[in-house]
């Protein structure tokens, strides 16, 4: 990549944008767009996949149908439609099959095309473990049918944001934006003065980012599913202690994530050359606020409004509806923001964490002598 | 941690690579942020994590029935006795997934049937598993009212073991009518953790209802054999005759008391028709008698309704036992039971929420036949007992505790009159 930079730099550098034309590509130059449509296509997919596996759970219709992989013996493809629309909890896991069959069958169409179009060696590695996680996620949504367990359902529900959030990584990486500033000249061999500053992006540990911060969002908010997953699939023999450290868990993590999105947010509140990540991160934020803002509401429609609540704040008359769209909406919301969080966060840390061999300028100041050392 | 020094480990060779490039373009691997060259290894774990799932338990394993040790010392159980008493209710009540019906007893085992068991459909479409599926999350397995989610909610999931029922239409102590519990599920019950279940069709409720009776006689028969078994001796092994005669026919009978004599046991709300002078006039009369020592309501409710009587320390049957003298005996004790010790609040009326329904006939019926299970007295007539008040009475102390969710609005007194408060009409309570 380094070999096309020079003579596409100028272009770029005039319209300030990135564009698929003038990107120089680790790509085939024909069709350069492809992997990034497919990637979007599959996270378009992937995304009311998750809401549809939401409603199965939030409706306990994971059993709604007995077999797998068929349908009441027919082939997926082929149950007929009268009798897939017939009844809810049928039509919801019926539902979740086939937008999981299209997810599966978009995963083996974007590995293809990555092979195909893409020269990034471990883009296609990544592509072949999104096809490796979404084949694992179908198999295990099997078992958990025919094996009636639910501690698969509950692993089933914990990989479904890991393929999502691998998706979106996917996507980050094969976007024009990214491959564009993936190909920004490596100021350390160059002089430094070039106007680049507002599109260069902070590096880590480097630029007032720390690693572990950046990190810690994703990461965090993956655990932060993996508890909530634990309330929404407890094994119903299970003492009521459980339940209570899981969700005292839940909560603290609840807490810690607007404190580390906090400590983020300082770190690059006025940085320059940190646009891209901010934004994302200002994105988090609102996101994040609208999934506590759920989660409190999950609770309220899941198990009425606490005792201190009625105690020392309002008595407000509710009764639960259990299975009413109240109830379904948000606890499904709930559980579908979640992931579209942990999206967010990953895209974050990868414009956080982005290598700065192609664009750190100050890092590459302090890195010059030692890298003189290795090259000399 | 593994992550970091990964990143820390590649940026290095980024940057070696950087200032060195090659002119095959092979440094485009610099493209990829190297956080995410280990993308597989945690995909790798879990690959593990999940083969050694699938390899450890992927076959369904039926749920049993928890014998009822609450509040005894498990070490005073022998183990004999133990086996014992699970045994003759196994023969006598099948198990979660295969319940029976002792002969004889008045529950429908078609209805338990489809109620009980893991959840799912069989191949024809006919969908089991109900009780499972909708209430055991918080009413556990055996219906001990310590299912997964049971702590976190206040007052606690029923315990259905010792078939005592707050909300009914019955007095005297007898059971709870089919139609007292379907109306439970139907509404729910607002400001508590009961959900209403309106949105499910009346042959699943019927089936639910059916089930929440069953696990009652079976946990009241569990309950005579330990007291027979562990408390009284009783020679081993037991008769299966003996069991039936002495623990579960009796029990049936209560059961049965107030289906077969509405009559004698059901109360019937007749809601008088007030214009608004009478109105005022039944809500003064309501105000008197509330105050009157006879009635005792002040007591725990307070002077003004406002749930701050003197009588502060207040538990229902499942929690009073486990409150000892001491706060060291009370810690001692919290060891034998499911659930931490949760105190009992008498109602505040001016919250104008009511947990057994908010209109004028549900306050009657509370008033009436107080809350069974809680120290809220009956004050109406029962058989065998005068009562403290009469029916008219009763409506007017229904009248004023109405007029107080809504003290000072104008609105207020039509609310008592009309439709006892909002509630009801406005949480989804379509259906009874
Ligand atoms: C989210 C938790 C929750 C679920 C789910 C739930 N319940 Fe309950 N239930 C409660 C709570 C809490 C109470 C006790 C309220 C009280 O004591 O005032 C209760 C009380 C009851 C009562 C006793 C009413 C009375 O008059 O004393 C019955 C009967 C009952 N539930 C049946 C069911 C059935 C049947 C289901 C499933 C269809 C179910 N519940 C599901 C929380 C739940
Ligand atoms: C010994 C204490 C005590 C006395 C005396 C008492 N109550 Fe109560 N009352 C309670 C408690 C405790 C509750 C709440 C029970 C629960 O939530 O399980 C309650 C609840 C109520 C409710 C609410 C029922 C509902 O559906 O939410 C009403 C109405 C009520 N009481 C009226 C009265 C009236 C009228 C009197 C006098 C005739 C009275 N109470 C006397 C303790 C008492």
């Amino acid at each position: 990549m380094n070999t096309t930079h020079s003579d596409s730099n100028s272009s770029l550098k005039r319209t300030g944008e990135p564009s698929a034309a003038t990107a120089p590509s680790a790509c085939n130059p024909q069709s350069p767009q492809l992997p990034h449509r497919l990637a979007w296509a599959l996270m378009a997919t992937v995304f009311p996949l998750i809401w549809m596996g939401g409603l199965v759970t939030t409706y306990n219709a994971g059993m709604a149908v007995p077999d797998w992989p068929n349908t009441y013996g027919y082939n997926l493809f082929l149950y007929p439609i009268e009798s897939w629309l017939k009844t809810w909890d049928v039509f919801l896991e019926h539902s979740h099959r086939l937008i999981g069959a299209t997810a599966g069958l978009l995963t083996i169409a974007l590995l293809w095309s990555l092979w195909v179009h893409d020269r990034r060696a471990v883009l296609k590695r990544l592509g072949m473990v999104d096809l490796i996680a979404v084949s694992l996620q179908g198999v295990l949504g099997g078992l958990r049918v025919v094996g009636q367990e639910i501690l698969l359902a509950n692993v089933h529900g914990c990989v479904a944001p890991l393929f999502f959030a691998l998706t979106v990584s996917l996507t980050v990486l094969t976007s024009p934006r990214w491959r564009y500033h993936a190909s920004r000249p490596n100021h350390a061999s160059r002089p430094t003065s070039e106007p680049t500053a507002s599109l260069s992006i902070p590096r880590v540990g480097q630029q007032n980012i720390p690693a572990a911060v950046s990190l810690a969002l994703p990461l965090v908010t993956y655990g932060q599913i993996v508890l909530g997953a634990q309330l929404r699939h407890l094994p119903p023999a299970l003492p009521p202690g459980w339940s209570f450290w899981w969700t005292i868990l839940h909560l603290s993590f609840a807490g810690l994530l607007p404190i580390l999105w906090g400590i983020s947010y300082w770190r690059i509140r006025s940085l320059p050359s940190a646009t891209i990540p901010r934004r994302w991160l200002q994105a988090f934020g609102w996101v994040l606020a609208v999934q506590i803002t759920l989660g409190l509401a999950t609770w309220v429609v899941n198990y009425n409004f606490p005792r201190w609540f009625q105690d020392w704040v309002a008595v407000i008359p509710y009764t639960i509806v259990h299975g009413g769209l109240l109830q379904a909406v948000v606890t499904t919301a709930h559980t579908a923001t979640g992931s579209l969080l942990l999206a967010f966060a990953v895209v974050y840390a990868h414009w956080a964490l982005r290598p700065a061999g192609a664009e750190g300028r100050s890092h590459s100041l302090i890195q010059r002598p030692r890298s003189e050392l290795h090259s000399g | 941690m593994f992550a970091m020094k990964h990143n820390r480990v590649s940026n290095h060779k980024d940057t070696a690579d950087g200032l060195s490039p090659k002119a095959d373009g092979s440094a485009t691997r610099r493209a990829w942020p190297p956080s995410f060259q280990i993308a597989s290894h945690p995909m790798v774990a879990w690959a593990t994590v999940i083969l050694l799932i699938l390899g450890g338990c992927s076959s369904y394993k039926p749920p049993d029935f928890k014998l009822n040790l609450e509040g005894r010392d498990p070490a005073t159980v022998k183990p004999v006795q133990r086996e014992a008493i699970e045994e003759v209710l196994t023969v006598l009540f099948g198990t979660p997934d295969d319940p029976h019906v002792p002969s004889g007893v008045d529950l429908d085992l078609a209805l338990l049937k489809k109620a009980a068991g893991p959840i799912g459909r069989d191949f024809t479409g006919n969908e089991r598993g109900l009780y499972r599926k909708h209430c055991a999350v918080c009413h556990g397995i055996s219906g001990d009212g310590a299912g997964p989610i049971a702590e976190m909610l206040n007052p606690y999931p029923r315990d259905f073991r010792n078939g005592v029922f707050k909300y009914t239409s019955v007095a005297g102590g007898a059971k709870p009518l089919r139609s007292d519990l379907l109306r439970t599920l139907n509404r729910g019950l607002p400001g508590t953790g009961m959900p209403s279940f309106s949105p499910l069709s009346q042959e699943d409720l019927a089936a639910l209802v059916e089930y929440v009776r069953y696990l009652s006689i079976r946990g009241e028969t569990e309950l005579f054999l330990l007291r027979a078994v562990v408390d009284e001796n009783e020679p081993l092994p037991l008769r299966k005759q003996f069991v039936l005669d002495e623990g579960v026919r009796p029990v049936d009978a209560m059961w049965r008391l107030a289906e077969e004599e509405p009559e004698k046991y059901v109360v019937v709300p007749q809601r008088p028709r007030l214009s608004p002078e009478e109105l005022a006039a039944a809500i003064e009369r309501g105000k008197t008698l509330y105050q009157e020592t006879r009635a005792q309501c002040t007591k725990c409710h307070g002077p003004e309704g406002r749930g701050d009587g003197s009588e502060s320390e207040l538990y229902d049957d499942w929690n009073k036992l486990k409150k000892g003298i001491t706060e060291e005996q009370t810690h001692q004790l919290a060891r034998w039971f499911s659930l931490p010790l949760q105190p009992l609040r008498p109602r505040n009326f001016e919250d104008g929420l009511f947990h057994g329904g908010g209109q004028p006939e549900d306050i009657y019926l509370r008033i009436y036949l107080g809350i069974p299970g809680t120290p809220m007295p009956a004050a109406g007539p029962a058989p065998g007992t005068p009562g403290v008040f009469q029916s008219q009475e009763i409506w007017d102390l229904t009248s004023y505790v109405l007029s107080l969710s809504h003290r000072g609005t104008e609105t207020g007194r039509k609310v008592a009159d009309r439709t006892g408060n909002k509630l009801s009409s406005e949480s989804g309570m379509a259906r009874e």
